[in-house]
């Protein structure tokens, strides 16, 4: 079944699953730091945003839309930066979960505020009007390559995270994140183990913003400020934190419920949206995705 | 023992993962596309966040608007649907909804779009990407030249030139601009400065505040020590109001003029409203028949929305907006965006709310009857002069 | 014999928590395979001089050395890559990962992110990490998360995650709390085992276990070493007695 016929030229359906790919790359980056290292990082969005105005800008100002180079380039920042921000954290002394988010959180205010008054990065208007994207010179022209642009690219990248997750190094990050002091008496270099995961996640966080960049043709404060950095938070509390998968589905559910839940219930969405989140923390620690493993064990315990 | 990089799962589940996003996502049905016979008309406005007083405005024009146009019979006897969508007073929120307009309910024009970074939001989703006519109905900064883009409401030459020329004659010398740090702002200013300077007057203080200041204080006192024998400001909501009462409150005895006031504004600003100066294409006390009468019309029929009808809503642009690309589809004698887009360039109306109105060929903006108008304490506003008709120094007669 | 290098050398550390002296000027040292027992009551500052030596606290003052190194204000890591392993009184394992995996984190701790990322070693460790386990009896228990084995079991898991890495110096932390008479008497050979290639301070409160298994003992009282020397010597020494006698 081809997605061309499943779309049947519906563009806008089309481009709702493309942001459901993009933001799968985003809640990836999350759960990567957040769900499997333990760095509770409110900051992804901003990440997210770096990525989307480095290739906004590159894109508008310079006239380059060959895919590789704004990759590269939003790459190049979001590392450098995810560099600076995990280096300032966690090269010293072991730092708590708190004064990590808080650090974060503050990083996604500033880049919302800046976003929000720098003229050269297009004051409250963002940058719009991003052309669509080239590969080898051929330009795409439609939101469907578009679409099938991101599809090929998050498959690699979740494949990544998947074979990261499932290495010895994965197990790594785990210790770190159960107990980051215990994890240094074996003697991991844990600022290491932190700085590193926090640098793929960046460069995991820009490559989305990337492709939200071409994909949707516009980038605004939004998309690097608190409310997104929450939500992304949230989608890896829903989902379940560690289970790699349950926050990709948790995201993809919400998304598309949003689209439509915003027009019927606009108001009383987000609020249902809280009680969500609050029943899943109180009831569901581990999110949505324990469930199957719940009735698992009530059945092995009647069974017994 | 298995020895394995894959400690619980396999890389099928990955995949299995993938093909279940895609396709629980497009499992979502949508209704089939109907038959041809009414004509979508996509209405793009605030409903929710800051805006959402003038969503309400909006949303009630095009209705009214609409209504009187199906009533006569619609366009090329196709009868039009107003599809609502709501930019929710964020740029990304109304690209998604513009997108959904054009792409899912493939609307034949787009009108709308509050604040700017709405319309440079939409407007390649709508116009390049969407191919589809986008009218934009807003007094603005200017520069919109885009292809498939038209723009009914006023240029900044038509707003700004009248009122400085207006505090010139008035014998201001020294000014002082202040707006909030955005585009729509620092463009205007642009222009007050340049036809400042022309008119021989000078610039004390120009000063940009956060979009979301509430507390002027520091501006405030900023204004005072200046002396300035006017203020052109474009600091918008919610920063106006605390502002022009600050200044207002702490002493400031010379002129205040901006873009901003009029009947939709002046009852947030309160008493301190007072004596402000500007420039728009309608105030409540236009008295000529035809738009006397609309704007009752408009009153009667959306009760919840009276008092709602003004410039500043950008409502007399909505309602020229829809009856302009009506002409232009006559004209054109189709829906093709290629073909409505030619007729575009000059079609006029002889009549409208506010008064007659053309497109200036090769500009896409419109010629517009102007009033220098000065508001009251208690939020009306009093027309200083009718200042006819104004050509818009935009696109091709740029200057 | 030939004469054995001295391994770690503690001098005159002082650990302070507030105005609480809870290790006062003690010193102490231990030689290559040699076990040093470290006896004491409760709350005499047995645990605080381990997590001096491994740092986990940095003491107030003092100085500890290992192999003539100093490390006394170095970090965990370092020690660890010097050498040093620890089992803490509180088994401080992964509860949630199963047995295999905890003894794998610390069989690959000190290996570069490269290596991880290939799983280069997993082979490698994969059998080092079912030796380990019958040794220490998990064999039967490799794919259970560690928070299902029984308190002993859990003791043993950690002194095998510690064992694992062949350290030069290893802390153990009553190692048999908890533990039946006849699993006491398994873990003892163990730690004999383990002393072939490595030093070993050992706290424990069981005079009759540690005086078997130590070549040497020192006896904290009230955060001061107040006795060390063979366990005979300190089997007979009269101030032991008396802490021994009027704190059980
Ligand atoms: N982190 C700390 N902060 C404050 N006081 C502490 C801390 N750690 C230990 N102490 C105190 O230091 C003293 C020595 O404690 P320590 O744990 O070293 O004793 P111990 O000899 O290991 O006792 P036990 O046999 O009960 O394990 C005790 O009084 C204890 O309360
Ligand atoms: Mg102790």
């Amino acid at each position: 079944m081809s997605p061309v016929l499943i779309f049947a030229g519906n563009d806008y359906l089309t481009q709702i699953v493309t942001r459901i790919l993009v933001y799968g790359i985003l809640v990836l980056s999350v759960e990567m730091s957040w769900g499997q290292t333990g760095i509770f990082t409110f900051g992804q969005a901003a990440l997210f945003g770096v990525g989307g105005y480095a290739t906004g800008l590159i894109a508008t100002k310079a006239n380059i839309t060959d895919i590789f180079i704004l990759i590269g380039l939003a790459l190049i920042i979001g590392i450098a930066i995810g560099m600076l921000i995990s280096l300032f954290l966690f090269s010293g002394r072991r730092v708590g979960e708190l004064y990590v988010a808080l650090v974060t959180l503050a990083l996604s205010y500033i880049c919302e505020r800046l976003a929000n008054s720098w003229t050269f990065l297009g004051s409250g208007n963002g940058v719009p009007g991003i052309p669509y994207p080239s590969i080898f010179g051929h330009s795409l022209g439609s939101n469907i390559q578009v679409f099938y642009l991101v599809l090929v690219i998050f498959i690699l990248l979740m494949l990544l995270c998947f074979y990261i997750v499932n290495s010895q190094f994965g197990l790594t990050m785990n210790a770190v994140r159960d107990d980051e002091e215990r994890a240094e008496f074996f003697g991991y270099k844990r600022p290491r183990v932190q700085i590193f995961t926090f640098i793929l996640c960046a460069a995991l966080a820009s490559i989305a913003g990337c492709l939200f960049a071409v994909s949707e043709g516009l980038v605004s404060p939004s998309m690097s400020g608190l409310a997104l950095s929450t939500t992304t938070v949230l989608w890896v509390v829903l989902g379940g934190r560690g289970t790699l998968f349950g926050p990709l589905i948790a995201m993809a559910v919400l998304q598309i419920f949003n689209t439509e839940m915003q027009n019927v219930l606009p108001s009383l969405w987000p609020i249902l949206i809280g009680i969500m989140l609050l029943l899943t923390m109180v009831f569901l620690p581990k999110g949505l995705s324990s469930i199957p493993n719940i009735i698992k064990s009530k059945r092995e315990v009647k069974t017994l | 023992m298995k020895v394995s990089l894959f400690r619980n799962k396999g890389v099928g589940k990955a995949i299995a993962i993938t093909a279940a996003l895609v396709a629980t996502v497009t499992t979502f049905s949508f209704a089939p596309s109907q038959a041809a016979t009414p004509i979508k008309v996509g209405v793009l406005t605030d409903m929710t966040g800051a805006f959402g007083i003038v969503g309400k405005s909006n949303l009630a024009t095009a209705q009214f608007t609409i209504n009187e146009i199906n009533k006569k019979g619609g366009v090329l006897g196709h009868q039009l649907q107003l599809v609502l969508a709501d930019g929710g007073s964020d740029p990304a929120i109304a690209a998604q909804a513009a997108s959904k307009l054009v792409n899912q309910s493939h609307v034949s024009v787009v009108v709308g779009g509050v604040a700017s970074f709405t319309r440079v939001a939409v407007r390649d989703i709508i116009a390049t990407r969407g191919k589809t006519l986008y009218i934009w109905p807003a007094s603005y900064e200017g520069n919109e030249c885009h292809k498939n883009v038209w723009n009914t409401g006023s240029a900044p030459n038509q707003q700004v030139d009248p009122t400085v020329k207006y505090l010139l004659a008035q014998g201001k010398k020294t000014f002082f601009l202040t707006g909030s740090d955005y585009l729509y702002p620092r463009n205007i200013l642009a222009r007050v400065r340049q036809d400042v300077l022309a008119g021989g007057g000078s610039i004390v203080g120009e000063e940009y505040v956060p979009l979301d200041m509430t507390d002027p204080s520091n501006l405030v006192s900023k204004v005072l020590a200046s002396k300035a024998d006017a203020v052109f400001e474009v600091v918008v909501l919610p920063g106006t109001a605390p502002f022009i009462k600050g200044i207002v409150d702490g002493g400031y005895t010379g002129t205040i003029a901006g873009t901003l006031f009029d009947e939709g504004i002046n009852p947030l600003i309160g008493k301190e409203a007072d004596g402000l100066i500007g420039v728009q294409d309608y105030y409540g006390p236009v008295t000529d028949p035809f738009s006397k009468a609309e704007v009752a019309k408009f009153n009667a029929q959306f009760p919840k929305a009276a008092g709602l009808f003004a410039s500043t809503f950008n409502s007399p642009a909505w309602y020229r907006s829809l009856y302009l690309w009506k002409a232009a589809v006559e004209k054109a004698g189709s829906f093709d965006t290629d073909k409505v887009n030619a007729a575009m360039d000059s079609i006029g109306l002889k009549q409208s709310i506010g008064g007659p109105v053309n497109f200036v060929p090769g500009t896409k903006h419109v010629n517009l009857t102007m009033y220098l108008g000065k508001s009251n304490a208690d939020g009306s506003e009093t027309i200083l002069k009718n200042l006819g008709q104004l050509p818009p120094y935009e696109c091709a007669n740029k200057n | 014999m030939s004469v054995k290098r001295n391994l770690l050398e503690v001098k005159n550390v002082t650990k302070k928590f507030g105005s609480l002296i809870a290790v006062n000027n003690a010193s102490l040292h231990i030689s290559e395979n040699e076990i040093l027992g470290l006896l004491g009551p409760n709350g005499s500052g047995k645990s605080t001089m381990l997590h001096a030596i491994c740092g986990r606290n940095l003491p107030t003052s003092g100085e500890i050395t290992l192999f003539d190194q100093e490390i006394t204000m170095k970090n965990p890591t370092a020690r660890a890559a010097a050498g040093m392993a620890i089992k803490f009184q509180l088994a401080r394992i992964y509860l949630d990962k199963t047995v295999r995996e905890n003894i794998l984190i610390s069989l690959q701790a000190k290996e570069s992110f490269f290596k991880q990322i290939r799983s280069a070693t997993l082979k490698k460790h994969e059998e080092k990490i079912r030796e380990l386990a019958t040794e220490f009896q998990l064999i039967d228990y490799l794919h259970l998360p560690a928070k299902q084995l029984s308190h002993g079991q859990q003791q043993w898991l950690e002194i095998s995650m510690a064992v694992a890495v062949n350290p030069v110096l290893l802390l153990l932390d009553e190692p048999t709390a908890g533990m039946s008479p006849a699993e006491r008497k398994e873990t003892a050979v163990l730690i004999k085992k383990a002393s072939q290639h490595a030093g070993i301070l050992i706290v424990e409160h069981d005079l009759d276990f540690i005086k078997e298994l130590c070549d040497r003992i020192s006896v904290m009282h009230y955060g001061e070493i107040v006795a060390s020397g063979t366990p005979q010597e300190i089997e007979s020494n009269p101030k032991v007695r008396e802490v021994y006698l009027t704190r059980v």
